[in-house]
């Protein structure tokens, strides 16, 4: 299972369209979501992101807030 | 997944983190985390990081008695007016929600400045980071670094915080940290 079966109905965010909305969104009001492996996580990430593996993903949905724009990588 | 289950934005940043194109954070999710617990008050919180900026302040200031060349200097010296103008708005704000008269030197006595921004030890940082400091590229990628890390911490900080007014502050504190960020960057470009 990859990152397309598990949003099913998202939006491709490309480099441009990111760094415009990082520069004029305040921090708190998106989420970050890194659903990678915590290997990978700690290796690197785009600071302030929220790390919540792909497989445990289902099971943590609470810890996210859904009225918040989500970028997932 | 997440637009069944209700959320109304959902995007999927294509390319991964290779799309990212500033600094990256890195270390443990747990990295600096036994500064809070999750129950401080804005207070504690504003105390908490006044003391990460005073820590980032001594080292940069520090770290220019170390410095050879004008411009590596120059640049070091900047960072430290930074972190002191940043130390001055974390104090504005502690006096515009305090109810108590502070004084500078009371509000100062309740903050630990032993670690910095990112959750490291100022003195173990400056002594291992010495021989990275040739120029002003290293410095300012280095100040970068510390500042990723500082987003990154306040970020953490603000998701294991119950008060909301806590979370503010700490969303507030990140946003200066990407400022920060993007004029560093600013700053390297002109180098």
């Amino acid at each position: 299972m990859g990152i397309r079966d598990i949003f099913s109905t998202f939006t491709n965010m490309d480099t441009e369209h990111f760094q415009s909305f990082i520069d004029t969104n305040q921090e708190g009001n998106f989420t970050l979501l890194d659903v990678r492996q915590p290997v990978e996580y700690e290796g690197a990430r785009i600071p302030g992101s929220q790390l919540i593996p792909l497989p445990t993903l289902n099971e943590r949905l609470q810890e996210l807030d859904p009225e918040k724009p989500v970028i997932a990588y | 997944m997440l637009t069944g289950q209700g959320f109304k934005q959902v995007y999927n940043l294509k390319g991964g983190i290779a799309a990212w194109q500033g600094q990256p954070a890195a270390g443990p999710p747990e990295i600096g985390m036994m500064l809070v617990k999750g129950d401080e008050t804005p207070q504690d919180i504003i105390c908490l990081a006044y003391g990460l900026e005073e820590g980032l302040r001594k080292f940069y200031t520090a770290a220019t008695q170390m410095a050879i060349e004008a411009e590596v200097i120059k640049v070091l010296s900047q960072l430290a007016e930074i972190e002191e103008r940043h130390k001055q708005r974390l104090f504005d704000l502690y006096k515009a929600i305090d109810a108590a008269d502070t004084t500078i030197e009371s509000f100062e006595n309740k903050v630990n400045s032993e670690l910095m921004e990112g959750g490291f030890d100022p003195d173990k940082l400056l002594e291992s980071s010495k021989p990275a400091f040739k120029n002003a590229t290293d410095v300012l990628s280095f100040a970068m670094m510390l500042e990723a890390q500082g987003m990154d911490l306040y970020m953490r900080y603000a998701d294991k915080s119950e008060d909301a007014q806590v979370k503010e502050i700490l969303y507030k504190m990140a946003d200066e940290e990407k400022t920060h960020l993007k004029s560093l960057g600013d700053l390297f470009e002109k180098l």
